[in-house]
């Protein structure tokens, strides 16, 4: 966010204004099937019936928009894996299916904007700095699940703390983004149980010692 | 020998043979020092490699095709590493999942600057994207076809969906050992392949506890 001395509440409003005009635009043309890398700042602003020097007065790039229009959506993301990190160790499969369900149609509702995120962030700064903050914060706080689990013996003593986070992390960032891609309702569905029966068992169940 | 013609097909065949062995060489000692593939050219792979650019140029499309060629290799011995635990017995111990586990970690360890590399380049390069998913869908496709086994001889819970599952599992893997496996230093891998052990033995190995 910009220093409120140089930003007074107008260019604030015209902001948001503007980003709102121009997450439609861009929505749409995700939807029709573009990538977000082609689509040119001029053809944006073309289509929000806005100036580019409109554009660059609030935003410095693409990817800064991109990270603007994505803040409450990321934001979202991290309050579904809260009220998992946060919730009791020793979880039904029931509560189980509630997360990942929040979480598999959180993705399916934006995944325009999230692949668009995904594919950007390898050669954008601005937007893996964004990406990469978001899940460094789910894993901490899966990390602290695992560990609480752990001592009021519901989890395997056997598994690393941060390790199973992060393999946590990586199962749904990458599943999301591979699997959920142009995949039916019923699909989503049978993914959601499938990952739910997966992490479950993995972290929960209650099963024959390993040795 | 058999005929000039084909005398000489075969030896075009080994000195391109001998070319690519080069060249891949040249480039994961490149990685080694810090390159990036977006930064590496033609010119300083070939020079690495102690070879003229026509001599690469008559051989290789581009960088790209070159990458996607020697990905195969690497990915050879990768995907081996894969399919001796896929095509193990179901009824594999722990210990033994253990085993085969920690080899395909290592084989990844051994290979990850040439394997990170081809993570990147896949999202901008066409014909290494390829190659690279279709190596993740024969992954796929034996994982499936292992937790199948998994059904059909009886030990694995009716619950777990093996196609799905497989593909979570598979999806997971690959980031993880982009993600968690590449970067960890040498002392902390273990850790990182003993934790996953664990999760996929929970997730579909493991038996219901007793009583």
């Amino acid at each position: 966010m910009a220093p409120p001395s140089r930003v007074g509440p107008r260019r604030e409003q015209g902001r948001e204004k503007l980003l709102r005009a121009l997450a439609a635009v861009v929505e749409e043309l995700l939807d029709d099937g573009a990538e977000y890398a082609d689509v040119t700042v001029l053809e944006l602003c073309a289509r929000a019936d806005v100036s580019r020097s409109t554009f660059y007065l609030h935003f410095r790039d693409k990817g800064d928009l991109l990270v603007a229009m994505t803040e409450d959506i990321q934001a979202f993301f991290v309050d579904i894996v809260r009220t998992w990190w946060e919730a009791d160790t020793n979880m039904s499969p029931e509560d189980m299916g509630e997360t990942i369900g929040l979480l598999t149609g959180a993705y399916v509702t934006h995944e325009g904007l999230l692949r668009a995120v995904m594919d950007t962030a390898p050669y954008d700064d601005a937007v893996a700095s964004a990406f990469g903050g978001m899940v460094a914060t789910i894993r901490a706080g899966l990390e602290d699940h695992v560990r609480r689990g752990i001592a009021a013996g519901h989890l395997d003593p056997g598994l690393d703390p941060g390790a199973t986070a992060g393999w946590l992390v990586c199962l749904f960032e990458r599943g999301l983004h591979q699997l959920m891609h142009r995949a039916d309702p019923d699909e989503v569905d049978a993914l959601t149980e499938a990952a739910t029966t997966l992490v479950w068992r993995a972290l929960y169940a209650d099963l024959a010692a390993a040795a | 020998m058999g005929s000039p013609a084909r005398t000489g097909r075969a030896s075009r065949a080994d000195a391109r043979a001998l070319v690519l062995d080069r060249l891949s060489d040249a480039m994961e000692r490149l990685f080694a020092s810090g390159s990036t593939y977006a930064g590496l050219t033609v010119e300083a792979i070939a020079a690495e490699a102690g070879i003229s650019k026509s001599t690469f140029y008559f051989h290789f499309e581009d960088k790209g095709a070159l990458l996607a060629e020697t990905l195969r290799n690497v990915q050879d011995e990768f995907l081996d590493t894969a399919d001796r635990w896929l095509a193990a017995d179901f009824g594999m111990s722990f210990d033994e999942l253990g085993v085969r586990l920690g080899n395909v970690v290592a084989a990844y360890r051994r290979h990850r600057l040439l394997l990170a590399a081809v993570v990147d380049a896949s999202a901008r390069d066409v014909v290494v994207r390829e190659a690279y998913f279709g190596s993740i869908h024969h992954f796929e496709h034996a994982a499936a076809t292992h937790l199948r086994g998994g059904h059909e001889a009886g030990l694995l819970s009716a619950e777990v969906d093996p196609e799905r599952t497989a593909a979570w599992l598979v999806w997971m893997l690959e980031r993880g050992l982009h993600q968690l496996v590449r970067p960890a230093p040498a002392e902390d891998v273990e850790v990182v392949a003993d934790t996953l052990t664990r999760l996929v033995w929970r997730a579909v190995y493991a038996r219901p506890a007793a009583g």
